[in-house]
């Protein structure tokens, strides 16, 4: 076997000095061409409309025909250009269609959503006059941003294999869910275009730069666009076979060309790290993302001394002001680190916080934190529980002048701070310690990821179909992103979202009532905006059978009422007046069978591998005798 | 599989790796003249409070998100150079420092080799310890989101701006979790703030934030709020040598420039109040005295026909000039609501019509109106932003430094000359240094975007600082020197110099990379600018063919003979970067020790980091 790779590998005495310059020319020349039929493309669309106007009877056949061909042309240029300048595309060409407050700005100044996604929302009704104007107002903004966009960058062959892999991540995660078109609703053949374009130019590196892997790629490329053609039917895709059998394959196969080629990697070209672990070829594992660029603690300090510390303060409820309450109180690990209580108990032990705790596993992949995102990172949310009067009700002073009084801690801190010496003991480092415990607590090991990878066979027909519904026709995969099933938003993963549900304090009550909780809107000063009332941070579907009760209110108790509730269509669908609600308003249509398939799929991302790891003791504190009678995860 | 894997690498212009053991060239990077020493860290040094809300005077952790910087000189014992104070940019409840933003303040020392050192004090109300939060709970009320400021630099007064303008109490609250008092504020209950006719008068809580606030850094605490300047989106401003007047920028957009002039020099509690306005004969419009005025003075303004700008920052002043930062926007238009009634600022039209001689190539062909006109109108797309000078003796502004580049075709083949090392966008803070003698402006990026060609295509936002020469008669944006040492990634804020040797500099969002307790806000030190070459932007760029490089100590960079591809090799010879189509390569990052430098042709020099 090894020796018929050695002999597939076939090199071409290729570059003298000028062979890799010309091929920054052909790709930059490609990349170019495609932004200028983009252009024209999306010139020849307005003068259609215009020449349209508001006849009763347009040619809706033409304008339809010219509005694909405006999205294909935009779908070749998407993922050069997406990788290049992210900013710029979701700025002004492909932005979600909802307000949201101006970047860096002196006060809250809402930006109105311009782009492809506003136009597709008007494109599905091309019919009706006032849509049409709507679509060709929006056209002309999007004209113009383009006229001035103007950018000067180079396309080299190390670009095209970076962007070839974000650009089949973003195939995988929002390519095959209909993201980025809310009105026509069937995004394969954009997808198809794509990753036409993706292959057309990897081709074209083949023929500079051959591999095996790019011979192995020869073989499904192809096949996966043959596939497309021939799998039109958005609701019936199979997206758990494709993924499997052609996607990830090629996001695998693409990297180990990368690293083949001798072109320069990632790491090569820029010193600021990303959330993509680029070196990983597997996107449903515990590899594929970078939990250290989420966390913000370096990797060098998880040593064996930094865990234990972690642990033990994770479970000790010295952290409170009454010595009672551990943060694994309210995050239990029998419980997906949440505990099962549509509320958690207050400090009072009679009234309750604000909101539901969340499960801890895989919350590290997160730019923000809280359901209301108003913390950075896990270093800093800490804070918010321990000066919280409903919850530890106390300051990192204390805190720190209690452990003090334990050798024991002294010691620990020393071990896992060595170079800081009797200094180690600070509220800093005490932040650190649980923070990278926190970030530790991750499980990329269910049934349905080993399946993804290929190291087993078995996977419930239902349970295919169930992700085969959750990234399609249920829609849920547009919010709940994955690998992770979170609002951490592919390619990058590097954006947190949060969403306006409509979700009301009792499902039960008559009449219904929306949950009077703001949410986003008063997480932080500078999202005080409208349009972010109500809005919370989607979770991670990972191990949620273990941490009902669902939503930021706790409100429902079983999953299947969870997914009535979307299938009704949220708030609005429940007849609440949500006037920014972001989840789409009409029914989902989905049959019981149907979402007792997403239920089977959502069962099998269970994976916590944690559920051993309370402390049986907790160090003495000798200062303090009295604080030694303390429980391993307090006494609630 | 190892054997197929050397075969790729002897193919490719830059191997993965080269041998080393070829003797070439050497190039010695020498060590920077510049030292960053950390000074002061939010959420890890401590600051000595004030017994406020009931809680008695202690200590606690002093806040983050550090912006202005100012300084005022001290040099009452031997080595001492004067108190810092810090602004915090956020808004928060706190039980210790009091809600909202904040100040901290230290007293610096310099001791042998350079080195800065906080100074242990006793203050008078009896506090002691190196680092003291400013009280403003119990004197002049709470600030929030202190952004930007005033250091009166003849005399060391200090101001502190409060942006984000509020307008509710229930957003100003928010339930409690940015401020705990809702309650009515009355002005002039604590001597000695207030001022003739205003004390007694009472005012919405969140009307109290949006002031100029003046603190007495030395004793920690607020003096009064500025009700006498208007209350405004204020960011910066500058006292002028005749200890008289003042002139006051706002961040907003439509945002104004105001000037303040005192009745007798140094009391800035009586006085006239003017907006600018360029096309009036007397080029200011005067602002009564009254309280409801003062308390909407933007649209007061805006509805009088003032000039309006896109977001004023910083100033200083330097040789009968004012010099503002603009900060530009990714978005706006003066085409709806009061801005109907106000100008276009001068600062813009220039902008405008150098955006359109690049884009277009051509002069623009209308009248200044006109360009107004199109300003208004929504056609300026001012992403990048500038710096303004304004003229003391003909009142008049002007566009001194326009960001940019802006390109004239879109996707071109040929390189647009300079780009990406050339890139200057949405200015900032900005001072003024003097170094053997000669005067640079310094002027530090906020970047609003990348998007735009704001930052080189795929990297991350970095926001530099430049100096510039004062004695070029004609500035452009090649002449800017970057100092690399002010810019590892994150937002940088406040440069103040405090003399020709050391500048502070803020950080104020940590850097994903950095290690711990660096991952917080930091006041940091830069010294040794008084040992630099002179801080001149040479080019060694001359387009030649052959392959030779020029190191910039201060800059941390490799200049290259002419535009190209190159690799970075480590000293075993391992391929560590590569960079493509530049003319220089940042080197600010490396550990000391020996790299090899390659071209596409193979040609290789061997440069030491020192």
């Amino acid at each position: 076997m090894l020796a018929i790779v050695l002999a597939a590998i076939v090199f071409y005495s290729f570059r003298q000095s000028g062979a890799e310059v010309q091929s920054a020319d052909v790709l930059t020349a490609r990349y170019n061409q495609r932004l200028d039929s983009f252009r024209q493309r999306l010139d020849l669309f307005i003068s259609q409309l215009e020449s349209a106007g508001n006849k009763k009877k347009p040619d809706l056949a033409q304008l339809n025909q010219q509005y694909r061909a405006l999205r294909l042309a935009f779908k070749r240029w998407e993922y050069l250009a997406d990788y290049k300048d992210a900013q710029f595309v979701k700025d002004h060409v492909n932005g979600v269609p909802l307000p949201k407050p101006e970047r860096n700005s002196f006060g809250l100044n809402t930006v109105e959503p311009h782009g492809l996604q506003v136009m597709d929302e008007a494109a599905a009704e091309m019919i009706n006059p006032e849509q049409r104007m709507e679509l060709r107002a929006q056209a002309k903004i999007l004209q113009e941003s383009l006229h001035q966009y103007r950018p000067d960058f180079r396309i080299y062959p190390s670009d095209v294999f970076e962007a070839s892999r974000q650009a089949i991540l973003r195939a995988l995660s929002m390519g095959l869910s209909a993201f980025d078109v809310p009105g026509l609703g069937n995004s394969l053949p954009d997808t198809r275009e794509a990753l036409h374009a993706v292959w057309d130019d990897l081709k074209y590196l083949g023929t500079i730069a051959p591999h095996t892997a790019f011979l192995s790629m020869q073989q499904k490329f192809p096949l996966a666009l043959v596939y497309l053609e021939q799998h039109n039917d958005f609701d019936r895709f199979d997206r758990a076979g494709f993924t499997r059998d052609y996607l990830l394959p090629l996001y695998r196969l693409c990297g180990e060309w990368h690293r083949a080629s001798g072109f320069e990697l990632p790491e090569e070209r820029r010193s600021q790290p990303v959330a993509v672990n680029y070196a990983d070829d597997a996107v449903f594992s515990d590899g594929f993302l970078n939990p250290y660029w989420y966390s913000q603690v370096p990797a060098a300090l998880e040593t064996p001394e930094m865990k234990e510390l972690g642990r033990l303060l994770f479970y000790d409820p010295i952290l409170s002001h009454d010595n009672q309450r551990a943060c694994s109180g309210c995050h239990a690990p029998s419980k997906g680190f949440a505990d099962g209580l549509p509320k958690s108990l207050s400090g009072d032990r009679k009234s309750f916080v604000q909101r539901n705790a969340p499960g801890l596993l895989n919350c590290v992949y997160s730019e923000r934190f809280f359901h209301d995102l108003r913390a950075e990172s896990l270093i800093d949310q800490q804070e918010h529980v321990i000066s919280d009067p409903k919850e530890f009700n106390t300051d990192y002073f204390k805190i720190i002048e209690k452990l003090s009084g334990s050798s024991t801690y002294k010691r620990m801190f020393r071990e896992a701070f060595p170079e800081q010496g009797d200094g180690a003991m600070s509220a800093q480092n005490l932040r650190l310690a649980i923070a990278q415990y926190v970030a530790g607590l991750r499980s990329f090991n269910s049934g349905f990821d080993r399946w993804m990878r290929g190291e087993t066979e078995e996977l419930d027909p239902l349970v295919r179909e169930g992700y085969n519904l959750f990234m399609g026709k249920a829609a849920c995969g547009t919010c709940h992103f994955a690998p992770v099933f979170n609002g951490t938003v592919p390619p990058l993963y590097q954006e947190t979202e949060s969403e306006v549900l409509g979700v009301p304090e009792h499902p039960n009550a008559k009449p219904l009532k929306i949950d009077s909780d703001p949410g986003r809107g008063a997480g932080r000063l500078k999202e005080g905006a409208p349009y972010y009332l109500h809005s919370f941070k989607t979770p991670t579907v990972r191990n949620i059978v273990a941490t009902a009760p669902y939503m930021h209110n706790g409100a429902y108790n079983t999953l299947e009422s969870v997914m009535d509730f979307y299938n009704r269509g949220g708030g609005i669908g429940h007849g609440l007046e949500v006037p920014f609600q972001t989840l789409p308003s009409e029914k989902l249509g989905l049959s019981k069978k149907e979402i007792k398939a997403i239920i089977a799929f959502m069962k099998t991302l269970e994976d916590n591998p944690f559920t051993h790891v309370i402390p049986v003791s907790l160090p003495k504190i000798e200062v303090t005798p009295e604080l030694n009678n303390r429980k391993p995860g307090g006494v609630f | 599989m190892l054997a197929s894997a050397a075969l790729t690498v002897a193919q490719i212009p830059f191997p993965v790796s080269i041998d080393t053991a070829w003797t070439a060239k050497t190039i010695w990077m020498p060590k920077s003249p510049l030292k960053s020493q950390v000074i002061f860290t939010g959420g890890v040094d401590v600051v000595k409070t004030t017994a406020t809300y009931g809680n008695p005077a202690g200590q606690t952790y002093a806040k983050q998100w550090h912006d202005f910087i100012g300084f005022t000189p001290d040099k009452s014992s031997s080595g001492d150079l004067g108190w810092v104070s810090v602004n915090h940019e956020m808004t928060q409840r706190n039980d210790y420092v009091g809600d909202g933003g904040g100040m901290t303040v230290f007293k610096l020392k310099r001791t042998d080799g350079d080195k800065l050192e906080v100074v242990e004090q006793s203050l008078a109300d009896g506090r002691k310890g190196k680092f003291f939060n400013v009280d403003f709970a119990n004197t002049v009320g709470e600030t929030g989101m202190n952004c930007g400021g005033i250091t009166d630099r003849a005399n060391g007064r200090i101001w502190t701006a409060e942006e984000w303008m509020q307008t509710s109490n229930r957003t100003f609250s928010n339930g409690g979790a940015n401020f705990r008092d809702t309650s009515n504020f009355t002005i002039g209950v604590t001597a000695p703030a207030g001022f003739p006719g205003f004390n007694g008068k009472v005012i919405k809580r969140f009307q109290n934030v949006n002031w100029m606030v003046e603190i007495d850094p030395v004793n920690a605490k607020a003096i009064r709020k500025q009700y006498n300047w208007g209350r405004a989106g204020w960011e910066g401003g500058v006292v002028l040598p005749d200890n008289k007047t003042v002139f006051l920028f706002e961040d907003g957009s439509p945002g104004i420039l105001a000037k303040f002039v005192a009745t007798n020099a140094g009391d800035f509690t009586s006085g006239q109040l003017y907006v600018y306005k360029h096309d009036a004969p007397s080029k200011w419009i005067t602002i009564e005295n009254n309280l409801d005025t003062l308390l909407e003075l933007n649209t007061v303004a805006v509805r009088r026909g003032a000039s309006m700008f896109n977001r004023l920052e910083w100033g200083a002043y330097h040789n009968g000039k004012i010099y503002i930062t603009e900060t530009g926007r990714d978005a706006f238009t003066y085409n709806s609501g009061i801005a109907k009634s106000g100008v276009i600022s001068k600062g813009l039209v220039d902008g405008y019509k150098a955006r359109y001689r690049v884009m277009t190539g051509n002069s623009f062909p209308g009248t200044d109106a006109q360009a107004a006109d199109s300003v208004r109108n929504g056609r300026f797309f001012d992403y990048y932003g500038r710096v303004l000078e304004f003229n003391l003796a003909t009142n008049e502004v002007r566009s001194f430094l326009e960001g940019g580049p802006y390109f004239a075709t879109s996707n071109s083949q040929v390189r647009t000359a300079g780009y990406p090392m050339v890139h200057f966008s949405n200015p900032d803070g900005l001072d003024f240094m003097t170094v053997k003698g000669k005067t640079y402006m310094m002027v530090q990026e906020d970047l609003n975007g990348t998007s735009f060609n704001r930052m080189p295509a795929g990297l991350p936002i970095t926001c530099e600082t430049y100096f510039l020469d004062m004695d070029l008669a004609n500035p452009t944006l090649a002449d800017l020197v970057r100092i690399t040492a002010c810019s590892p990634g994150a937002e940088m804020t406040g440069a103040i110099a405090i003399d020709s040797k050391t500048m502070l500099i803020n950080q104020q969002h940590p850097a994903v990379t950095n290690t711990p307790p660096y991952d917080n806000s930091l006041t940091y030190a830069i010294t040794g600018f008084d040992g630099t070459p002179a801080l001149s932007n040479e080019k060694f760029f001359d387009g030649t063919a052959t392959f030779t490089v020029y190191p910039n100590p201060t800059a941390r960079e490799l200049h290259l003979s002419r535009r190209m591809d190159v690799a970075i090799y480590d000293a075993l010879g391992k391929r560590i970067r590569v960079e493509r189509d530049v003319e220089l390569v940042n080197v600010s990052d490396f550990t000391p020790g020996v790299y090899f430098i390659r071209n596409t042709e193979g040609e290789t020099l061997r440069f030491v980091v020192e």
